[in-house]
Formats: structure tokens, C-alpha cells, sequence
């Protein structure tokens, strides 16, 4: 018996991480880089979005804040956020996603979030 | 770019106008004896017994609050209605499917986006955008701060085709509407600092 071998637990904080990284990865997606206390947050292409995992049972809801970049159209790219956390939370951790519910925090251009060093000219 | 409460205005004016019109036409009749046929006391010579029997009533300070009370509210109202509104769009829903989730834009992100992409214009000091409308029927409502030395009309060719085809892009379906206003700026006011190689 499977049981026997004792049990697996998962963290709802585990869930979190995981979502949060799979959306670092994608291309247009940022989060929002947090200044000290809070203050002085500032979008950032770079920075992983927030993510907020409610459990129930074997499945959950995540709840997201992300940004985009812009002009990127937001249906698509958040349902394409959507499509790819159900499948590769669901693949890594095993928690099935139920909903995934998005709220886009910022539309920036690219340039202006891309982390890319900005130089003074001399 | 923002909306007055001129309807509101015009609503009361009109009550105000009517009440005082009925308290006009009321004396009028009380002073030519008319009203005496519906109010038997109400001649013209008559004393005002009456209306004084009514405010030596117990009650009758009680009320007056009550009514100064509801003509302050009344006031204070009006006096918020003032206040110009943005009117800005509800949060916007673009999902395909609510049952696999919800997204949710709020008007001033997409007002802020739009805003960044029109000061892009090197002719722009300044831009405020104010998202109106519905996900389905967006409006965009403008307002530039053009430099003095700018040519106008390339500006306003700008916004209409890469700014308005940008946001109407990153909402999804065509703008309904575009309103811009265009103010001139006596000097540039943003002195850029570095440069993005």
C-alpha cells in the first residue's frame, strides 16, 4: 500500500513559489519589485508576479497579480498565463488548478521594464 | 477630460425654480382673496393666526431641524456633485471563460499605459488619459501638453494611428470613441537624463 510508505505534504506556500517561477519565465509577463516597507514598489518586467494559492482538497484557485508588457493584447497573454499554470502546476506538484484568476497590476513598454542596464553618457 | 455636474445643476434649478414659482402664485392668490375658497382663514387682511398657531406647536422646533437637516444634506450633496468627476471605466473583465477565471484590468493601468505611450511622442511634455466606456466599447478621452514648437498636426496623426492602434490592441477590439485635447506648453518640462543604448 502506497500508504504505507508514508505521506506527501505540499505547502500551499510551495504552490505559490512554483507558480510564481512558471511565470517568470514567460516572455511579457513582470511583477512588481517591492521597495522598502513597501514603498516605492515599481514594475518590473524582471521581477516574479504575485501569486495567492487557496487550497481545497487535491485542487486549488491561484489568484495572480501580474503585469504585461504593452501593447501585447491582455486576453491572450492572460489566458495564455492561464492555460500554461494549469498545466505545469498540475504537472510539477500534482494540486489540479481549478481557476486561475488574473489581475493585471501594470502595462508597461518594454523598454521601460526590461532590467536592461540604463548608461549615462559620458 | 472631466465631467461637471451641469445636469445635477440644472435639476435643481428647476425644482428650486418650481417650488419658489408654487410659494409666488400661493401668495399671489392669498393676497387677491382667492385662496380664501380653498382656506376660509386665508384672506388678504387676515392676521396670520394660522401660521403662527403652527409654530407655537410643541413639535414645531423639532421639525425645523428635521427640515434644516434635510436642506444641509441637500446642500452638501449638491456641493460634492461639484466636484468634476473622471468618470473612468468599471474594472475591466477579459477572460474567454469566467469558469476557468476572471482578469481584471482596472482603468486607470490600461489610462497609465496609454499615457507612458503618448509621452514616447518627442513633441509631448505632458499626457493625462482617462479610460471610459465598457471592455466591449472602450473610450479613450486625451489630453496633451504639446511643446510650443510642435507640429500639431503630426502629433494628432500620431496619436490617432500608434497610440490609438496600440491601445486598441492591448484591449482587444477597437476604440468606440477617441476625444483630444491638445494645450500648449510654454517649455519642455521633462529633461531627459540618460539614455537607453
Amino acid at each position: 500500500m502506497a500508504s504505507s510508505r508514508g505521506d506527501l505534504t505540499i505547502a500551499d506556500r510551495v504552490i505559490e513559489n512554483t507558480a510564481s517561477q512558471i511565470l517568470k519565465g514567460l516572455p511579457g509577463i513582470g511583477g512588481t519589485k517591492s521597495g522598502l516597507f513597501g514603498l516605492g514598489s515599481s514594475a518590473d518586467l524582471d521581477s516574479r508576479p504575485s501569486v495567492d494559492v487557496t487550497l481545497s482538497g487535491r485542487s486549488c484557485t491561484l489568484e495572480v497579480e501580474l503585469g504585461l508588457q504593452y501593447p501585447s493584447p491582455i486576453t491572450e497573454a492572460t489566458e495564455s498565463v492561464r492555460r500554461r499554470l494549469s498545466t505545469d502546476v498540475e504537472a510539477l506538484t500534482g494540486v489540479t488548478v481549478h481557476q486561475v484568476d488574473i489581475s493585471v497590476k501594470w502595462l508597461k513598454p518594454n523598454a521601460s521594464g526590461s532590467g536592461k542596464t540604463v548608461r549615462n553618457l559620458q | 477630460m472631466r465631467r461637471m455636474a451641469a445636469g445635477a445643476n440644472r435639476t435643481g434649478l428647476i425644482i428650486v425654480g418650481l417650488f419658489l414659482l408654487v410659494a409666488g402664485l400661493a401668495v399671489l392668490a392669498i393676497s387677491f382673496g382667492l385662496a380664501a375658497a380653498v382656506a376660509p382663514g386665508l384672506t388678504p387682511d387676515a392676521a396670520l393666526q394660522p401660521v403662527a398657531a403652527v409654530f407655537a406647536l410643541p413639535f414645531s422646533a423639532v421639525i425645523a431641524l428635521v427640515v434644516a437637516l434635510i436642506l444641509a444634506i441637500i446642500g452638501i450633496r449638491w456641493l460634492a456633485a461639484q466636484v468634476p468627476r473622471k468618470d473612468s471605466a468599471k474594472p475591466l473583465r477579459m477572460q474567454e471563460d469566467a469558469r476557468s477565471g476572471v482578469t481584471t484590468v482596472t482603468a486607470n493601468v490600461v489610462a497609465a499605459a496609454v499615457e507612458d505611450d503618448l509621452e514616447a511622442t518627442p513633441e509631448v511634455v505632458d499626457a493625462q488619459a482617462i479610460l471610459r466606456g465598457t471592455a466591449r466599447r472602450p473610450e479613450l478621452v486625451l489630453h496633451l501638453d504639446v511643446d510650443e514648437r510642435a507640429d500639431i498636426d503630426s502629433v494628432i496623426a500620431d496619436v490617432a494611428d500608434r497610440v490609438t492602434r496600440n491601445a486598441s490592441q492591448a484591449l482587444g477590439v477597437p476604440l468606440s470613441a477617441v476625444g483630444v485635447e491638445v494645450a500648449i506648453a510654454r517649455s519642455r518640462q521633462r529633461k531627459q537624463r540618460s539614455v537607453q543604448l
